[in-house]
């Protein structure tokens, strides 16, 4: 899942990268609005972490702006004020979710999950299709009720397919959410995922669409 | 002054009001005493007429009775035609006799005497206490009321003093039944004119002690505030640490824990610092002598190391042996927040110079030439918290507020220029001649 984080403070946006990261989560971070604009115009994330800051750095407007702009990207606010006016002004302005500073890390990355569950429509943090159930909360997959042991990609990679499931990804398309900037990606990532996944739980699971991408078919039980 | 008021009002009101009695009770006994020595004398002249009269008629003398007087005895001696002693009363004064009035004393007592001049001579005389005696009653008279008078007085002062000051008990009463957080302004209308000065003064302390409570609770909270941020980094890192999948991470983040540490450290150091420079109340001068110089060299070599480690050339350009009145201690913060910041915020490569130099008093420079600060933000940078965006520090927000107000407790003025190579900034702070 991508996420675009946006925080001034060095210190704090290196920890939380790192800390989104060990959750799977393919951080973009920015430190000021700028930034943010253009990285929102290049990419499309599935949650927005921001932090509100301290005098100087308005937040707020850039939440507004998005919200303008008809954009209902997720978005979680990061406050070192917690005064009731302060988050009704955050949440008002368009935030799904704020986390007074300091955090835990464990309730950020539940926050996110949370968010990114009901910003697709789900009522429960599990994926079901055919013989297959993905976890969000735990990063497991399971297999007949066996859980499966995958990698945090090949977790990744499953969980955009299943969410997506009926709906034809490209490679692209997969590329673009499960890695953050910078990150090396060999021009064969995804198809190795793919064939780890296919081996790991069973072949007709994924389905290659030639010249369009990888699709998981809608299967009733 | 203190004491009580009553007691105050009751001796200067009971004083004047017993001088004023005494005053008149002694011009009566004055005036009672001429009009008896008048009244008195004239019955003395009476006396000897009538006593004169019996003698010349041969009448025993001695038959006659003593006459009385208004006042008391009155004694007498009459004298024949050749001057021989006829008669003397018992108590009649001795000597020489006297004509006409005159003042005697005789064995102790002062007499009145009165004395014929045509023969045969009588002398008449009445002792001076019974005049005085007379005098003293109708003045005393005059003071018994005053016996009563005075508790009354007493009284009605005590009973007024606790009408006048009704309206300072109300307004003790509502200040008493106060809760510290009630700083709201007293009642200053229904109050009597007298009293208004008070009010208005205890209004304008409340008013000052609403800022001066606003003013910290303010502080406190951006401080809570400001130190939020490095706290989530800190607890951010140990997180991530503890779930690293390798120890390679977990060192990283680690030493991301040491630094966010090290920032929340100097955040509380500069807040303890500005604590200890806002005490609230009055200012005390400070009365050393700081050799400006030598604070430069030791503040300099200081920070030379953290100059190498981040390529500026730190020196010293110029240094006059100028001395200043002030603390050594907070003059050395002042230096060192202001080299820090030119440190700081001079990309690597760049130069900061510290200059001393004796002008008109004397003058403290600090200049780099890194990216300076837009005229536009250089009132707010002095300003607590505040911190230029996108300068990719971690600062405080608070070294050039601090230094500020340093400067301000020496008496000397902290102001933001442009540096003289035309770009990067200088932060100069004048002393004042000592």
């Amino acid at each position: 899942m991508r996420v675009l984080l946006i925080e001034d403070d060095r210190l704090l946006g290196d920890g939380i990268r790192s800390g989104l990261g060990q959750a799977g989560f393919a951080v973009d971070w920015v430190v000021d609005g700028d930034e943010a604009d253009a990285a929102l115009r290049g990419h499309c994330y599935a949650l927005l972490v921001l932090d509100l800051g301290l005098p100087g750095v308005d937040g707020l407007s850039l939440l507004r702006g998005l919200r303008a702009r008809r954009d209902p990207t997720p978005v979680l606010i990061l406050t070192a004020r917690d005064a009731v006016a302060d988050r009704v002004a955050g949440l008002d302005a368009g935030a799904d979710d704020y986390l007074v500073k300091p955090f835990d890390l464990t309730e950020l990355q539940a926050r996110l999950r949370a968010l990114a569950r009901r910003g697709s429509g789900m009522v429960e943090p599990v994926l079901r299709n055919g013989r297959v159930t993905v976890h969000s909360d735990s990063r497991t997959a399971r297999l007949d009720g066996q859980p499966v042991p995958l990698s945090a990609r090949e977790f990744e990679v499953l969980r955009e397919l299943m969410q997506n499931a009926g709906r034809v990804l490209s490679k692209a398309q997969i590329e673009d959410r499960i890695y953050a900037w910078g990150e090396e990606v060999e021009s064969n990532a995804i198809e190795v995922h793919v064939h780890h996944l296919r081996r790991k739980l069973y072949p007709e699971l994924i389905r290659t669409v030639r010249g369009l991408g990888y699709m998981v078919p809608r299967e009733d039980r | 002054m203190s004491g009580s008021l009553r007691g105050r009002l009751l001796a200067v009101l009971g004083g004047s009001v017993l001088i004023a009695w005494l005053a008149t009770a002694f011009f009566t006994y004055v005036d009672a005493r001429r009009e008896i020595d008048a009244m008195l004398d004239s019955h003395l002249v009476q006396t000897a007429a009538l006593l004169q009269a019996l003698a010349t008629e041969g009448a025993p003398a001695a038959a006659a009775p003593p006459p009385a007087a208004a006042g008391g005895a009155i004694a007498y001696r009459i004298w024949d035609g050749e001057g021989a002693l006829l008669f003397a009363s018992p108590e009649a004064p001795g000597g020489g006799a006297v004509a006409g009035f005159a003042d005697v004393a005789w064995e102790g007592r002062g007499w009145r005497v009165y004395g014929t001049d045509a023969p045969p001579r009588v002398e008449v005389a009445q002792s001076h206490d019974v005049r005085r005696q007379l005098a003293g009653s109708v003045a005393s008279h005059l003071l018994h009321p005053l016996a009563f008078a005075i508790p009354l007085l007493a009284l009605v002062i005590w009973g007024a003093v606790n009408w006048g000051l009704r309206p300072l008990t109300a307004i003790a009463r509502q200040v008493q039944h106060r809760n510290p957080a009630n700083l709201e302004p007293l009642d200053g209308d229904s109050v009597p004119r007298e009293t208004q000065p008070l009010v208005k003064a205890l209004n304008r302390l409340f008013g000052q002690v609403v800022d001066l409570l606003e003013r910290e609770r303010r502080f406190t909270a951006d401080a809570a505030h400001e130190l939020r941020t490095p706290l989530a980094a800190i607890a951010t890192h140990a997180q991530v640490a503890l779930a690293a999948p390798d120890d390679a991470e977990a060192r990283r983040a680690m030493h991301s824990v040491l630094r966010g540490t090290s920032r929340a450290t100097r955040l509380v150091e500069q807040l303890l610092v500005l604590a200890r420079l806002d005490p609230g109340g009055e200012e005390t001068a400070f009365d050393g002598r700081v050799c400006l110089a030598e604070a430069v060299r030791g503040v300099v070599g200081e920070m030379g190391p953290l100059a190498v480690e981040r390529g500026i050339d730190l020196g010293i350009a110029e240094l006059d042996e100028a001395q200043v009145t002030g603390d050594p201690g907070l003059v050395a913060v002042l230096l060192r927040n202001l080299v820090d910041n030119a440190i700081r915020y001079t990309p690597p490569g760049g130069r900061v110079d510290v200059t001393v130099r004796r002008a008109a008093g004397v003058e403290l420079r600090v200049e780099d030439d890194g990216p300076g600060i837009a005229p536009n933000l250089r009132r707010r940078v002095l300003d607590r918290f505040f911190r230029v965006l996108g300068s990719g520090q971690e600062g405080s927000g608070l070294g050039l507020s601090i230094a500020a107000r340093i400067a301000e407790r020496h008496g000397a003025v902290l102001s933001l220029s442009d540096a003289a190579a035309g770009r990067g900034l200088a932060v100069t702070v004048r002393f004042p001649a000592t």
